[in-house]
């Protein structure tokens, strides 16, 4: 083309074309296309291709279940894992197990989700750089075989097969030690019976058995040994509806206000620093009528009450046999002390049985200490770390770090990069407990069979399998533990002599009964006992600090995992974060209110930022922390929730969840303690509000607002022993009219073949948030993150409830009351819903229509219980790997939608098609809602009230049973049973 | 000779006009261009319209986690922004049919103004209920349509759904009402302008002549559309007053709501009333249509249902303490002396205590002051909503889920949003519409009178 004249203008479509230079109709052409092409693009081809070989009992779209058991913490309860299309969706507790008894525990439900987690490793990791296996293989044997002085550190590790793989490994390198610690650390326990008993086991708590429960500084119904099971037994020692009625009597004596003393019908506060004093003085009035000879003179004077001691001792005294004495110190003193008291008491071989120990816990601290020192002097070669982070769980973690610098070789278990494994030669990751093969023996005896239920999602090995493959002999996991089962197990079962069967049905019930190993104890020695005749107290102006782990988190071993950060805390409902805890008179006396920062700065430590909660219960002069946050890596959470224009984030990038109170931990000859004898706390003048899901806090409304008469509101009703057996209704309010409906306006709804029901016994309840987690899990409940549940829109369908009130002798009385929804007959939300998106079932089900759903709240705004939760943005998982966790049985809500309990109606749903198939009516207890199922306490039961015959309908009668809020005519379906505390009168 | 005759008979409209004078007065400022005052408060207007839009677009992409609401309090802004409209709607219906009725002619300069007002104010309300939904892309399934769903159909007992027919009921007498009496005046408009806008003017003129057979069916169909809407100003409000008093919630239940809302509803629409028509006077130059004897009764009016507003408050007080119900009394005792209890004082303060100094004939002829009350009859309405709303929500039956509220800045933009929509569309009426109903003026002025006389 000829180039045109200079002096006429181009032509449009000769003109030259620069860069995006397009003229209007073409922009307007292309821009059509396109949005045509868009909308019409067809999604790529996915096509589902059945298996060509179906496997062996797979049939899509119904569960699988395998029993294992829990990894969660060291307890080991036993679990069903629910697996459908091959991935595990719901972790349950096995009925049949002598432990957990069908309960799991909340960090026992979640760790389902932690398999799930696309932040774990996926391969070995040598210098940083992800390798394969034999890379490491021959990276690590080197490092090994140059090794003079090998240590393998471990967390206990109760399992046969693992032991004898360590056994092994430490055969086949002389020069090697094992050293085993508990982050939560019972050393002195241990020791003491080492020293009284001959024997290094802890001695199995048998509440049950017991008639008095008296706990120092124990948190055994929340996070101490083995809470499932102590919970099982304590609601079994206070089963007012069983036959005979029971009602242990249970005194707690602590710093802090723990789950287990908001359970407690007395309770006294002390310093850390007081315990192993007061069991003197406890001691110095049991003893003698015990005929023990115990030198308890020259005592400092009691921190308790001289009537408390003698209320305490009496109580002990007349339970004789069937007391139990219980001490969560790790001092020595304290240990040998209480085991003197359970002696004198009668109580070994009742309550605490050393025929068939407890393994749970086996860390040595002084081993650790040892293995410090050798750190710290260079005088280990290599050094093997499983189970245990200990940069981040123990005081010396900053100068370990430094340390381990100077290790030859670091190799690290983890299964992720933690704070120990960043400072490792070689990260080898474990594999999830669900991924492989493993076992465990939690109580001598007591052999548990822990089977994987899917492949490991990434290129995992199993602890035992890389022991075997550098001791030179490579074995599989599975065959590991079949031959340790094969030779170790078979023959301590009496009767068994055929493995395969033998290994079949261990598998089918998950775990056997065999003789336990340990040999018998000697007798008691009361020469070992030793006497703490003074106190450590913090100087004036000074507070003693507690540092506990809590139900959640922990040892902090769970941080990554989201359903657990956002798990309120059982007795402070905060979420996303620890904080420094201070009583109520103190926080007065300082100045500064919940959500103040302040520094705390104890000698030898950098200061640590915390937000304050002030909590009633705890000791004036104490300060508590809870371990296990400021996990590296929880950063991760920056992006939980929604992203919106004034949103917050969960946590800074970069930052991490709650502060690190491992640093105040102090690693005294005797063991591993929790508390520092003085710290200093200094405002900041600046405030961080925290996450809490409950802001009021009492049954009592303001003093100002209360009309005539409406002070108090008998939501959670309790009485007291003394009055329930002259009145079993006692606690009922004043005026409540004893029979007769009242007026009803609408008509009744016609009768259908069921109508469900729950019953939740408050005086079984601890208030543990497993059911919680079950629900959450069960129900695809999402996580919101910091900032939504600080603009308190947490998700939770069931939640726990907690309300102070005042009690015996100025201490804290707490009430717990798990609340979801009610299903009311007459439920306030149906009627007013525009679009018939809420509904009733003709089996007394109040039913949420999540397709039909607009939004409008209206429901939520009428429900006098506050059950409802609105969808007020998209709630997807943080790690979209966490999606496989998902209940394909419930549907997973958008966002405008309202939701809320459904008693689990597909469970209902999968019993009743279970029972038509098989073509027998359904049997009382066949549906178990999520939250049933893993109560530990069996506080919860679900069934038909139309069955006259039916455990629900029993408790419906029962003379505790009350609805909340009955008086309001909405015919509530969920039954509560009254609290009973065992005390002589009532408080108020 | 006028005044001796009828001492009672002042004039409405002052001036001495002609016919011919209101036409042309009344048409001034459709046919001119817009002064540089009605430019400024449009774009005012429109600023805050387009805020609102962000606001809203943002809300109804992001979801309502946008607004301050919570598990506890799940309605605040929206629906007190809905039942402060639905409210300010109320003086419209008021003035142009309960008045007509009653044979009050002094309507007549204010009556077009009110009615469109009532319109806007509807669509803002009406504009509430559908973005307070979480999906409010399904609004329409709270219409009762035949579908392929079953056929399901919506929930007869719910009080929303009632609102939604109420209110459209609303809307659309209005709108026929307002229409009906355009008409004369469009006609007006027809003849005095050319073009296309006398096309548009004489299309929806539907081919009026003014002959007297047409004034007469005009004057009977407006009768009868008087005596339609008339019964809506207790409808509507009493079946939004449904909404909470069907409830259960302490502080919402309360059989008194339906009176107690009519007569907030006319009070607060009387208040913005008096706030348009002072603007509309001193911006359009109308001060001889819209004269202090106008201000004077709708002053008396204003004060007449701030009393009973105030009988109101009372009353709900001694009947939640009289009634023993403990959650009853504590709602209340909360609402005043809670944490929220500002907002219940600046309530009172406003729609009880201000509005007693009009009993001053002086005040009422201070226009000035009168404009600054209405302004306080209108904060203290939009606050007496949202104390029943919030502060009986944020702490009703179980302590646990006792939780607070404080608006997000969308919600707050919401808000002004529908301010903005509301002036916006008021603006841009009193731009291309007559203002004052000059056929209705003409048949009250005082000219000529005394030569019959």
């Amino acid at each position: 083309m000829s180039k045109p004249p200079a002096d006429s203008a181009p032509h449009p479509d000769h003109a030259p074309r620069r860069g995006f230079d397009v003229d209007r109709r073409t922009f307007l052409k292309t821009a059509g296309f396109a949005m045509l092409a868009a909308g019409c693009a067809r999604p790529p081809v996915e096509k589902a291709i059945p298996l060509l070989v179906q496997p062996e009992e797979l049939v899509p779209g119904t569960n699988l279940w395998y029993a294992s058991a829990c990894a969660g913490c060291a307890a080991r309860c036993g679990t069903l894992v629910k697996c459908r299309d091959g991935r595990p969706i719901k972790l349950e507790g096995n009925p049949a197990h002598p432990l957990s008894r069908g309960g799991l525990c909340a960090v026992g439900q979640a760790s389902l989700l932690g398999l799930y987690d696309s932040r774990r490793l996926a391969a070995p990791v040598l210098r940083g750089k992800p390798v394969a296996w034999p890379e490491v293989d021959v990276a690590v044997g080197a490092g090994l075989h140059a090794a003079r002085r090998m240590r393998l550190l471990t967390d206990t590790l109760a399992s046969p097969t693992e032991e004898r793989a360590v056994r092994r490994f430490l055969a086949a390198h002389p020069g090697a030690r094992h050293v085993v610690y508990d982050p939560l650390s019972c050393s002195a326990l241990l020791d003491a019976h080492q020293q009284l008993f001959g024997l290094r086991v802890l001695p199995r708590m048998r509440i049950e058995r017991a008639t008095a429960v008296v706990a120092f500084d124990a948190d055994f119904l929340g996070t101490w040994i083995s809470p499932v099971e102590a919970t099982a037994g304590y609601a079994q020692a206070r089963d007012l509806s069983g036959t005979p009625p029971r009602l242990l009597w249970h005194a707690q004596i602590e710093s802090r206000l723990s789950p287990t003393g908001a359970r407690a019908d007395r309770r006294w506060t002390v310093l850390p620093g007081e315990i192993p004093l007061a069991l003197a003085h406890l001691a110095a009035r049991l003893l003698p009528a015990a005929g023990m000879s115990l030198e308890l003179s020259g005592l400092e004077p009691s921190p308790l009450p001289a009537a408390a001691l003698d209320e305490l001792a009496a109580r002990l005294a007349a339970a004789r046999g069937s007391s139990l004495v219980l001490c969560g110190s790790n001092s020595l003193a304290a240990q040998t002390l209480v085991a003197a008291i359970n002696q004198a008491l009668g109580n070994y071989g009742r309550t605490l049985d050393l025929e068939q120990p407890s393994l749970q816990r086996q860390g040595d601290d002084r081993a650790l200490a040892q293995l410090i020192e050798e750190l710290e002097r260079g005088a280990v070669d290599a050094l093997l770390v499983r189970g245990v982070n200990p940069v981040y769980d123990l005081q010396q973690g900053t100068s370990l770090r430094a340390a381990l610098a100077q290790v030859p070789l670091v190799v690290s278990f983890a299964e992720r990069v933690d704070e120990t494994a960043a400072a490792a030669h070689a990260v080898c990751p474990e594999p999830h407990t669900l991924e492989t093969w493993r076992d465990a023996e939690p109580v001598a005896g007591l052999v548990t069979v822990m089977q994987p239920a899917l492949r490991p999602l990434g290129s995992t090995r199993a602890f035992c399998e890389s022991l075997a493959a550098w001791s030179g002999a490579p074995r599989s996991a599975y065959e590991q533990v079949r031959d340790t089962w094969r030779e170790d197990v078979l023959p301590r079962v009496p009767g068994a002599s055929d493995f395969e069967g033998f290994w079949t049905a261990a598998l089918d019930r998950g775990f056997v009964e065999a003789r336990p190993t340990p040999p018998a104890p000697r007798p008691f020695d009361v020469s070992q006992v030793q006497v703490a005749r003074s106190a450590e107290r913090p100087a004036p102006g000074q507070l003693a600090l507690v540092a506990y782990p809590k139900i959640s988190q922990l040892d902090g071993r769970h941080a990554h995992n989201p359903w657990l950060q956002e798990l309120p805390d059982p007795v402070s409902k905060a979420t996303w974060d620890n904080y420094a805890a201070l009583a109520p008179s103190t926080a007065a006396e300082l100045g500064l209110q919940t959500g103040d920062v302040v520094r705390v700065a104890a000698a030898g430590t950098p200061p640590v930022e915390l937000p304050v909660l002030v909590q009633p219960g705890q000791h004036p002069r104490t300060v508590a922390v809870a371990l296990g946050y400021g996990r590296a890596g929880t950063d991760r959470f920056a992006d939980v929730g929604p992203r919106w224009w004034f949103g917050k984030r969960t946590v800074a990038v970069g930052g991490t969840v709650g502060a690190n109170a491992a640093p105040w931990l102090r690693l005294e000859a005797d063991g591993l303690r929790y508390d520092r004898v003085a710290v200093e706390i200094e405002k900041t003048g600046r405030s961080r509000p925290l996450a809490t899901t409950q802001r009021y806090d009492s049954l009592d409304v303001p003093a100002g607002l209360a009309p005539p008469g409406g002070v108090h509101r008998p939501i959670a009703q309790e009485t007291v022993l003394a009055a329930y057996r002259g009145n079993p209704r006692a606690g009922a309010p004043e005026g409540e009219a004893e029979s007769g409906a009242p007026a009803d306006l609408w008509p009744a709804a016609a009768p259908g073949a069921h109508r469900w029901g729950m019953a939740i016994d408050l005086n079984a309840c601890t208030g543990c948030s497993a059911c919680a987690i079950s629900c959450q899990a069960e129900n695809n409940v999402p996580v919101v993150g910091r900032d939504e549940v600080q603009r308190e829109r947490e998700m939770h369908w069931l939640r726990l409830d907690r309300y102070y009130a005042e009690g015996p002798g100025g201490e804290v009385d707490v009430a717990h009351q798990p609340m979801l929804c009610q299903h009311c007959g007459h439920a306030p939300c149906e009627t007013v819903c525009p679009v018939l998106a809420t509904m009733h079932s003709s089996e007394g089900l109040n039913q949420q229509v999540y397709n039909r759903c607009v939004g409008t709240r209206y429901c939520a705004n009428n429900c006098p219980y506050k059950v409802r939760r609105f969808n007020w943005f998209d709630y997807p998982h943080e790690d979209p790997t966490a999606n496989l966790a998902l209940n394909p049985d419930v549907t997973v809500r958008s966002r405008g939608v309202m939701e809320k309990c459904s008693l689990c109606v597909q469970r209902i749903q999968a019993g009743k098609i279970a029972a038509t198939t098989r073509g027998t009516p359904l049997r009382d207890g066949e549906i178990k809602t999520a939250c049933e199922q893993s109560c530990p306490a069996r506080a919860i039961v679900f069934g038909d009230l139309a069955d006259p015959q039916s455990r629900i309908a029993a408790q419906a009668r029962d003379p505790r049973a009350y609805r909340a809020l009955e008086e309001l005519g909405v015919q509530p379906s969920i039954f509560y049973l009254r609290r009973v505390r065992n005390r002589d009168q009532e408080t108020t | 000779m006028t005044e001796a005759l009828f001492p009672l008979q002042r004039p409405l409209i002052a001036g001495d006009k002609t016919a011919a004078d209101v036409t042309r007065d009344v048409c001034r400022p459709l046919e001119g261009r817009p002064t540089p005052l009605w430019w400024a408060g449009f774009l005012a207007a429109a600023a805050l319209l387009g805020l609102g839009v962000v606001c809203v677009g943002y809300e109804v992409a992001t979801g309502i986690g946008t607004w301050g609401l919570n598990k506890t309090v799940g309605w605040a802004f929206d629906i007190t922004n809905f039942v402060f409209w639905v409210g300010i709607g109320h003086a419209g219906t008021l003035i142009s049919a309960v008045l007509f009725l009653l044979r009050q002619r002094w309507r007549t300069s204010v009556n077009r103004a009110a009615e469109a007002m009532t319109l806007f104010a509807v669509m803002c309300a009406a504009l509430f209920p559908l973005i307070h939904m979480g999906r409010p892309w399904f609004a329409y399934w709270v219409f009762p349509y035949p579908n392929t769903r079953g056929s399901l159909w919506v929930n007869f007992r719910s009080p929303l759904l009632w609102d939604v027919f109420a209110i459209s009921t609303y809307f659309l007498i209005s709108l026929v009402f307002w229409y009906v009496g355009l008409i004369p005046d469009l006609a007006t408009l027809r003849d005095r302008s050319s073009g296309r806008r006398q096309r548009l003017a004489g299309l929806f003129a539907l081919g009026w002549n003014g002959a007297l057979s047409t004034w007469n069916r005009y004057e009977l169909v407006y009768l009868l559309l008087a005596g339609l809407a008339t019964p809506l100003v207790l409808s509507v409000h009493s079946i939004v007053s449904f909404d909470f008093s069907t409830s259960v919630i302490p502080g919402w239940h309360t059989t008194i709501f339906p009176p107690y809302f009519v007569a907030g509803a006319i009070f607060s629409g009387l208040g913005m009333v008096l706030t348009l028509m002072l603007i509309a006077r001193k911006t359009m130059r109308l001060e001889d249509y819209i004269t202090p004897r106008h201000v004077d009764v709708l002053c008396k009016l204003v004060l007449a249902t701030s009393l009973m507003v105030g009988l109101a408050y009372t009353t709900e007080i001694a009947t939640a303490l009289y009634s023993g119900n403990p959650y009853e009394g504590f709602a209340f005792l909360n609402r005043a002396a809670g944490p929220m209890g500002w907002t219940y004082w600046i309530m009172v303060g406003c729609n009880v205590a201000a509005p007693q100094l009009l009993w001053s004939a002086r005040v009422r002829r201070r226009l000035g002051i009168v404009f600054a009350i209405s302004l306080l009859v209108n904060v203290g309405m939009w606050f007496e909503r949202f104390v029943i709303i919030v502060t009986s929500l944020h702490r009703d039956f179980l302590p646990s889920s006792w939780a607070s509220y404080s608006p997000t800045p969308i919600e707050i933009g919401t808000l002004l949003g529908s301010f903005g929509l509301f002036f916006t569309l008021f603006l841009l009426f009193c731009r291309f519409l007559p203002a004052i109903a000059m056929g209705e003026v003409k048949g009250v002025l005082s000219h000529g009178k005394g030569d019959h006389a």
